[in-house]
């Protein structure tokens, strides 16, 4: 006989009979050391969101300073919120005055969160247009295309000569509905000034869906900075874009030939879906 | 979809960096995650730190997890070692054992006098005896027998064999029946067979 099977039972009895304390939200402060951790408060900036609201540009600046300061402790977690080539940092807001004339002396200022985003889709026009035939001959991976649909205007840029992105405009070049990026080993990184889920606050909102089964990403709400890193994670100077529409972010293949899809949309998360679950090879 | 198969699906998830997948991992985790940190730290505040700090420090590891071994040991070691850890760095430890205590007694003197109050009374001897042990015993006493995890899971938590799981519960139970003989004389009646 065990010696020792009375001391046993009375040390699960004790374990059983010990008054824990209520367990404390641990996967909410789990989520917001990462998140904290992925953007740490610049020196300085002050809380007071009655200030506000945040020009996305020194949110920008205030990224970069971060981002190259810290760059090689925040990429796991970046990647945690983003997708293999695309990282998603979130920055805190540097506040700055409302105009007087549009509020109440008397009111409590504050952020108005957008409950409808009201984007508008920036129709590319960057280098270099060409035809859909020549961007397929140059780029090194399939294009997607609608399957009764196709581009109003085509645009074919390698920077590096190690990436490549493919523009393609659909509907009327000033105004399009859609703006499909493909892209190949580059990186792109997006800096929010919002947070994370549904009516989360005001700013940037970051949703996740899929899009044929495979983990995406949807960006809704104020716009955001959208900025390419090189292959040593350094922001590429002149890259950066303020994005004011949706994008609809999801990706194919692995890391080194895999390709990286960004739709930039007025349409609804629905219709960006179901635009790009349409996609099919094209075929010259 | 079995408890198992779904937990591997979140911890695939959660590799590839899917938020609600390692959410979920944490929820599905956190209580027996606290507790374990509670019972080596005896503070509610540590342990709560020292748990949402193995979560973060798992989620930084999880690409070296390798698919299909079980989590929990995975997890359950780095929750140990982070409580453990924080006991060492801040030096506190015979402060929050009195702590632990005091609020213990408190928590005594309201309850019904007569409600089991022989049980929590050697209930609360026990856990003191326990903390008379060294860190690694206690450890090993409360993955074993406060938690109730198998000898196997000890075995993959500690990274030891099943067959030195036994042998080092069986002296850490002779040391244990030592300190009761020695410290706690009313408890002796459970050290007899």
């Amino acid at each position: 006989m065990n010696e020792f099977v009375k001391l046993e039972s009375a040390l699960i009895r004790a374990g059983r009979e010990l008054d824990y304390p209520a367990t404390p939200a641990i996967a909410l402060r789990v989520r917001n050391e990462l998140t904290r951790q992925a953007a740490p408060r610049a020196i300085g900036t002050s809380r007071d969101w009655s200030r506000v609201l945040v020009p996305l540009v020194a949110a920008f600046i205030l990224a970069l300073a971060l981002l190259f300061a810290f760059p090689a402790a925040r990429d796991a977690v970046a990647q945690f919120f983003g997708l293999r080539n695309l990282r998603v940092f979130f920055v805190t807001p540097t506040p700055t005055a409302l105009p007087t004339a549009t509020r109440n002396p008397s009111e409590t200022p504050r952020p108005t969160p957008r409950a409808t985003p009201t984007p508008t889709t920036a129709p590319y026009s960057l280098c270099c247009e060409t035809t859909l035939q020549d961007a397929q001959r140059r780029a090194h991976f399939k294009l997607l295309l609608p399957p009764n649909e196709l581009p109003s205007q085509v645009y074919y840029l390698n920077i590096f000569n190690n990436g490549e992105q493919v523009v393609m405009k659909f509907g009327a070049a000033d105004k399009p509905r859609f703006v499909l990026y493909q892209m190949q080993r580059w990186i792109y990184q997006k800096i929010l000034n919002g947070g994370y889920g549904k009516g989360f606050g005001p700013g940037t909102i970051l949703d996740e869906t899929r899009v044929r089964g495979a983990r995406a990403l949807w960006f809704s709400g104020d716009a955001h900075v959208l900025v390419v890193l090189d292959e040593a994670g350094n922001p590429v100077p002149g890259t950066e874009r303020i994005v004011e529409g949706n994008v609809l972010a999801w990706e194919k293949g692995d890391s080194n030939d895999g390709v990286l899809y960004r739709l930039e949309t007025n349409a609804s998360l629905q219709d960006a879906v179901k635009f790009a679950e349409s996609l099919e090879e094209y075929k010259p | 979809m079995e408890q198992t198969e779904r937990e591997q699906d979140w911890i695939r998830r959660a590799q590839r960096g899917d938020v609600s997948a390692y959410d979920a991992l944490v929820r599905a985790y956190e209580t027996l995650a606290f507790r374990a940190a509670y019972l080596l730290t005896r503070d509610e505040h540590e342990a709560a730190d020292a748990a949402q700090d193995a979560f973060v420090r798992a989620f930084r590891a999880l690409h070296t997890f390798r698919a299909g071994e079980p989590f929990r040991p995975w997890l359950m070691r780095i929750v140990t070692n982070q409580a453990l850890n924080r006991i060492q760095a801040s030096k506190r430890r015979a402060s929050m054992n009195e702590k632990y205590a005091q609020t213990e007694t408190e928590k005594q003197e309201m309850r019904n006098a007569q409600e089991h109050l022989e049980t929590r009374e050697q209930n609360e001897k026990l856990m003191r005896a326990v903390q008379r042990l060294k860190s690694d015993e206690q450890t090993l006493i409360t993955l074993r027998y406060f938690l109730e995890l198998p000898e196997a899971e000890v075995a993959q938590t500690l990274h030891i064999p099943q067959g030195t799981v036994k042998s080092r519960l069986h002296r850490t139970l002779a040391k244990l029946r030592e300190i009761i003989a020695r410290e706690f004389p009313d408890l002796a009646e459970l050290t007899n067979l």
